[in-house]
């Protein structure tokens, strides 16, 4: 058997569960898995094939997640390479983030049907099995034409294609002067194509930035609402969500773990996330949520903090990261005089969770804070991790292309490559291209031949 | 008399090879040419080699094949096209005296047990889907179990100069009949192509004052290892520029052009566009560049290249008098277009073997291509598998990676071309790996398995390969600082300020081989080789060094690909009960029916979806 590479992709269908199982296949499947789930002072349990492991994920560094690795050693798994699952917890940033670690360990993301394929290579499907898979290879198609089908069909897909064309236009230049022409090296040609290159470059960075926002759209973006006790948190996810959801009661330190609602607002999907309330607590489970919560609030998209009149201890520490846009809400309103110093700002909404007043202000500023307005899905984003590693892979082969330009004596066929990679890079996304696209671009382009 | 092993029809680039080769393997041979004065004529451009042909030269040469040394022989000048470009890309080309190529052709076939038979074949005779051997002239029948087709542009060849038409083959000699509608009556396929060949004007005609000269590099590349005693002329062609007076009388003239007035039905290549194409279709250029050519050493006779042409011969020569030193040509005679038909090459294996008729094989432009050098390579290929098959044997295929001849089949077999198929590196998604400079590596064991060469050349390369390889060993010593700092410093390098391994140096754009301290290499043996091998050994080394990074990713795809390469579709495997697949993705496969899931991945139409899907049907047994 030729060693092929490493592929991972998350086996489960896509969307929140309660598990879901993380498939690695290919010669570094083991080495990956102990690099993920392990760091220098805590490596990764030894790992026996077909045994359930406990091991704890690793992202960057930092341990994320508790789950379960089982190892089908090669030739008796189900491609017949090595093959490492990993049974993680079912939330779509924890597989999402937990792929992307893997790749980061020299994996790339499978295509559809990628496992199949090297289980029928590998001879370990037979005529059966071939035929029931052949129906999983469809509903796989299915979902995944689902998950991009507006996309792909879409606005992303003739971006993508626009940009894949200015590749392909500038290769077709690169090719002209190595294959046809036969004059001196045209000395234009370095500028020209480093210029273009730099055009596609910020398109593509543009592209990837979306990614973050893309998510926040299809995923619904995280809404952690914190504060002291007892300052109505609960109350005011229940008013958000019109529900009878959190526990409200008027003794300080009843929500002791996380409350989630999924919600709409203001079109746009939200997660909003009750916690527990920051104090110092001495009971051991209270002071567990506490810790939860400063998790909750650092991987946030955005952290109501409320507050109660009057409204006095404002600078408590957060520890948050400054990337995470805060809102403080200041609740209670019914229960104090007006004032004209209660005015609202996009940092600042005065509310009552209780009566409802100054909800509609605090939508809008939630929406405001996270860039988000209903109008932008309307708009070209990258909506999953496949999509996005193709474009940095894409941008990656393109700042290679650029440096190599920027050298003395360029080695054009070296750009060519790395322009190639560009293009399979987006066509993974999109479809194949042919060389003879390239080629016929040439002719089209060119006057070629004596 | 009348029995041989192997019957080659057309006596070209492609049957010559195809010929020799098959005598080498010490087969009976018989080669049927219309007319055996015209053995081994180059029909057009008086050249040999140039981008991505060059490379074929070589592999031709590796292989055994007998281009390259006829063109050392013959070349008038010699040029490694792309110096200033990146390495991979580099081409040996070489004018060529078309008189002595045709001569040393046919002094070879002399000393070869070939059979040179006058006639035209107009039938072939095949039993149950095996072919028995050919009938020549409608009345005299020969026997071979194998039969190796290379008509080039002779099946129902017209010519067409404005609105005259002659049926001919190449001007001045007749077209063959019988053979398309032979193969076409037991259900293959055939097409029409069109191809073009400029004016050749007199020599005395031209006012060299106003030209511009052109000369080959001062130290000449031979094309072949086998070359022993190589000191060719470098006599000089010339270039002239058309202009818009030149492109207006074109342009007054266009409805006389047969391409523009519909009489051709042919596709015409759009690489090496006549000029009225080239006036139509690139209307932004005002000008255009015409390379003189001498056809031969003192001739008398000059090849217009870039003025392929239809026109008719008023037109062509007043348009050619509008061009600056031109202004009182005189023809030889006029350029023009030809249409001839070819065979759809999906119906062949790797092998060139029909897939219908066993034993019956096909190459250079009857299957679409267009050019020497593929002609040549095929006929070579033909021979070996001609042979193999003869022999029982397995056939000889070359991988996209090994090879641009196993591009150039692949592409042939899988794209079925629609237009005459020229060779161009960007052709090979391994391009860097495809060197001119790196053939002998490339192809030598493949040579050495299937007997293709003889023991002295062999020895040679290995002992070049063995010199090479000792270079590249050499690169690993360090280097001294107080050794190159001073020339790192004279180019404007940065210095070094420990040991330093010399590959490391090389690795740096501006450092080249013959920059490091001599004694670096004490180790290498170079037995009595020519300061060219001994260029090239070098050349070879650095690039090998220099391109390590890019070298090693193109070999790990390959490496990904491989058994894609390995895994076989069955011959009657039936693509048309998958509904799973795209309707394209269907009827691609259904027509070009791949031999393996390799080639079938690389038809155009066929998606990554159609792939995955045929991988699973495919564990189905039959």
């Amino acid at each position: 058997m030729v060693a092929a590479d490493t592929i991972v992709a998350t086996a489960t269908p896509f969307g929140v569960s309660g598990l879901a199982v993380v498939r690695i296949s290919g010669p570094a499947a083991l080495s990956i898995l102990s690099k993920v789930c392990g760091s220098k002072n805590n490596p990764c349990p030894e790992i026996i094939p077909r045994r359930a492991t406990r091991v704890i994920v690793h992202t960057q560094g930092t341990p994320t997640d508790d789950a379960v690795a089982t190892w089908f050693k090669a030739p008796h798994s189900y491609t017949g390479e090595d093959v490492v699952e990993i049974s993680c917890h079912g939330s779509i940033a924890i597989t999402e983030s937990l792929v992307g670690e893997i790749c980061t360990h020299g994996a790339r993301i499978a295509e559809a049907g990628e496992f199949t394929r090297r289980a029928f290579l590998n001879g370990k499907l037979d005529l059966v099995q071939a035929e029931s898979v052949a129906g999983l290879i469809n509903s796989q198609s299915i979902e995944s034409s689902k998950l991009n089908y507006r996309m792909l069909r879409g606005a992303l897909s003739d971006k993508l294609h626009a940009i894949r064309d200015q590749i392909i236009e500038l290769l077709a230049e690169v090719e002209f002067e190595l294959d046809i022409s036969e004059d001196d090296l045209n000395p234009n040609l370095a500028k020209k194509t480093s210029t273009g290159l730099s055009r596609i470059a910020k398109k593509l960075l543009n592209l990837i930035d979306t990614y973050q926002r893309g998510r926040l759209i299809t995923r619904g973006a995280n809404v952690v609402i914190a504060g002291s006790p007892n300052v109505g948190k609960s109350t005011l996810l229940n008013a958000l969500s019109s529900s009878d959801r959190a526990l409200v009661s008027t003794a300080p330190g009843t929500t002791r773990d996380s409350i989630e609602v999924p919600l709409i607002i203001e079109g746009v999907p939200i997660n909003l996330i009750d916690t527990a309330g920051l104090r110092v607590s001495t009971e051991n489970i209270e002071r567990m949520g506490v810790q939860r919560t400063y998790k909750r609030m650092a991987s946030a998209d955005l952290v109501l903090l409320v507050f109660e009149p009057p409204y006095t201890n404002q600078n408590i520490d957060l520890n948050i990261s400054n990337n995470v846009p805060v809102i403080q809400v200041l609740n209670k309103i019914d229960t104090i005089l007006h004032s004209n110093n209660q005015k609202n700002s996009d940092e600042k909404i005065y509310i009552s969770a209780k009566t409802g007043a100054g909800l509609v202000y605090l939508n809008k500023a939630i929406n405001r804070a996270l860039h988000l307005s209903p109008s932008i899905s309307s708009e070209v984003m990258l909506t999953t991790n496949r999509q996005q590693q193709s474009l940095s892979a894409c941008q990656l082969s393109i700042s290679q292309a650029t440096e190599l330009l920027s050298e003395k004596e360029i080695a054009f066929e070296l750009v060519s490559i790395e322009l190639h990679d560009a293009i399979d890079s987006i066509d993974s996304l999109l479809g194949k291209t042919t060389v003879d696209d390239i080629i016929n671009l040439i002719f089209n382009k060119f006057c070629v031949g004596k | 008399m009348n029995k041989f092993d192997i019957i080659v029809v057309g006596g070209g680039h492609a049957g010559i090879e195809a010929a020799l080769m098959a005598d080498r393997q010490n087969k009976s041979v018989a080669l049927v040419t219309l007319d055996t004065r015209a053995v081994g004529r180059a029909s057009c451009n008086p050249a040999i080699g140039g981008l991505a042909k060059g490379q074929i030269v070589r592999e031709i040469d590796v292989l055994g094949g007998y281009m390259g040394l006829a063109a050392d022989g013959a070349g008038l000048q010699f040029k490694i096209l792309n110096r200033s470009k990146g390495r991979s890309v580099w081409s040996p080309r070489a004018q060529i005296d078309k008189r002595v190529y045709e001569l040393l052709i046919r002094e070879r076939l002399k000393k070869t047990n070939v059979v040179l038979i006058e006639g035209e074949v107009t039938d072939i005779i095949e039993n149950a889907g095996k072919i028995a051997g050919c009938i020549i002239d409608n009345k005299i029948s020969i026997s071979a179990p194998a039969v190796i087709l290379t008509c080039g542009t002779f099946l129902n060849g017209l010519i067409h100069i404005g609105n005259r038409k002659i049926r001919a083959g190449r001007m001045g000699e007749s077209a063959a009949h019988g053979i398309t509608e032979a193969l076409t009556a037991r259900g293959l396929r055939a097409g029409r192509l069109k191809t073009g060949t400029p004016p050749r004007i007199i020599k005395s005609s031209i006012d060299f004052t106003k030209t511009v000269v052109i000369l080959g590099d001062d130290k000449p590349t031979p094309f072949s290892y086998r070359t022993q005693h190589f000191s060719p002329p470098n006599l000089p062609c010339h270039t002239v520029r058309t202009n818009p007076v030149c492109h207006d009388l074109i342009k007054e003239n266009i409805s006389s052009a047969p391409l523009f007035s519909g009489d051709i039905n042919g596709v015409g290549p759009r690489y090496c566009p006549s000029i009225e194409d080239k006036i139509f279709r690139f209307a932004h250029h005002d000008t255009h560049t015409l390379f003189l050519e001498p056809e031969w050493k003192d001739s008398e006779q000059i090849y217009v290249n870039g003025f392929s042409t239809s026109l008719p011969e008023s037109v062509q020569l007043s348009a050619l008098r509008k061009v600056s030193g031109l202004e009182n040509v005189e023809f030889f005679r006029p350029g023009y277009a030809i249409e001839y038909d070819f065979f759809l090459p999906s119906q062949l294996k790797a092998s060139l073997e029909s897939k219908y008729i066993s034993g019956l094989f096909l190459a250079g432009q009857i299957n679409g291509t267009s050019g020497y050098e593929e002609a040549s390579a095929q006929g070579l290929l033909a021979a070996v598998n001609a042979v193999q098959f003869l022999n029982d044997s397995p056939p000889l295929t070359l991988g996209r990676n090994q090879a641009y001849i196993g591009v150039l089949v692949d592409d042939l077999i899988t794209k079925n071309t629609l237009e005459p198929y020229r060779m161009f590196t960007s052709r090979a998604e391994y391009r860097l790996l495809l060197r001119y400079s790196n053939a002998d590596r490339r192809l030598i064991d493949i040579s050495s398995e299937y007997n293709l060469i003889n023991n002295r050349t062999y020895e040679f390369i290995q002992s070049k390969l063995k010199a090479t390889d000792q270079t590249l060993v050499a690169l690993e010593k360090p280097v001294q600082p107080a050794h190159i700092n001073p020339l790192l410093s004279s180019v404007g390098e940065p210095e070094i300020t420990e040991p330093t391994r010399a590959s490391q140096l090389i690795k740096r754009p501006k450092i080249a081989i013959s920059m490091l301290p001599t004694s670096l290499f004490k180790s290498v043996v170079l037995p009595d080789f020519t300061p060219v091998i001994v260029d090239e050994i070098t050349t070879e080394a650095e690039t090998m060094v220099k391109y390590a990074g890019y070298i090693s990713r193109q070999l790990q795809q390959i490496e990904k690909m491989k058994r894609q390469e390995l895994h076989r579709i069955p011959p009657s495997f039936d693509y048309r009960q998958i509904t799973a697949l795209s309707n394209e993705g269907r009827e691609k496969l259904d027509l070009i029916k791949p031999e393996t899931f390799g080639q079938a991945m690389r038809i155009s139409g066929v998606s990554p979806a159609d792939v995955a899907v045929l991988s699973v049907f495919l564990t189905k047994p039959f």
